[in-house]
């Protein structure tokens, strides 16, 4: 059977959009993962926050370990899986050293703008680190697909809110609706 | 031309499977909703795509519940991308 150039090229087409539907799917159970997790730090960490305020630091700090452990734990078990539970070959050592790289980048350029822009108030402070994580969403989800793009449109906003409306009990809020839509968001990039 | 790959579900099938990353599978319940197929229609295409030996098709049990979990086998990838290139020889050939 011969086909002809345009039935080529439809068939080209399907095979496409099929195997960009695919990878889409498998990405956004990946960040799912990681957006639970994190949504769950910004749950615990901010409701603890707004019961006791005067061990914000160390509430923060405990957390962030906690995250950072869980966030490992999250890489380790999807690189696991994509290996098939064999031995990761030298690529796969690569890319996880240079993502842990990246993630310590980001942690020092967190800790140098604390460092450098005070005087920031708790609730600042808080907005800042909730809106920097929320605008990478942003800007990861222009390549990683639009679901991802909307959870951190979403998660913004409601931060926002937060900080020009919400007077009291900020930080409960901040830990219910903010964590709360990074976990929904999670369960959303989830489904297919 | 490989026609068995040819056939539209399947070559949708193959592309779908061919984009997993490394030694990932997928399950039956995915494919199926991504594809918008039913249960016997997919079950169909799959078994003739294992017959052919391009499809790993793994059924276990997860507590009680039954799970099938899809890959392409060597074989299958080798198969699919030999198709590709066979459609993209028909478009460069014809200008």
């Amino acid at each position: 059977m011969n086909i002809s150039k345009s039935d080529a090229a439809g068939a080209l087409a399907t095979i496409e959009s099929a195997g960009a539907r695919s990878s889409q799917v498998q990405r956004y159970r990946r960040l799912a993962s990681y957006l639970i997790t994190w949504g769950i730090v910004w749950l615990v960490a901010n409701s603890a926050s707004d019961f006791a305020p005067h061990q914000i630091g160390s509430i923060w700090l405990t957390s962030s370990l906690l995250g950072v452990a869980a966030t490992g734990y999250v890489g380790w078990r999807q690189q696991r899986l994509a290996l098939g539970g064999g031995y990761s070959n030298g690529r796969h050592a690569e890319q996880s050293w240079r993502w842990w790289l990246c993630f310590l980048v980001i942690a020092a350029f967190i800790v140098t703008t604390i460092a450098v822009v005070p005087p920031m108030g708790a609730r600042q402070q808080d907005t800042f680190l909730s809106m920097f994580w929320t605008f990478l969403y942003l800007a990861i989800g222009i390549w990683a697909g639009w679901r991802l793009f909307t959870i951190g449109l979403v998660a913004t906003i409601l931060i926002l809110v937060g900080f020009y409306v919400i007077h009291e009990h900020y930080f409960l809020y901040m830990g219910w609706v903010s964590g709360g839509a990074l976990i929904a968001g999670g369960l959303w990039l989830r489904r297919l | 031309m490989n026609e068995l790959i040819h056939q539209p579900t399947r070559l949708k099938i193959m592309a779908t499977l061919n984009a997993l990353r490394g030694v990932t599978k997928m399950e039956f319940t995915d494919l199926r909703e991504l594809l918008g197929l039913t249960d016997g229609n997919l079950g169909t295409h799959l078994t003739a795509l294992e017959k052919a030996g391009y499809v790993l098709i793994e059924k276990l049990f997860v507590g009680k519940k039954p799970r099938t979990r899809l890959a392409l086998s060597r074989e299958g990838r080798r198969a699919f991308d030999s198709h590709v290139q066979y459609l993209r020889d028909i478009i460069d050939a014809s200008g």
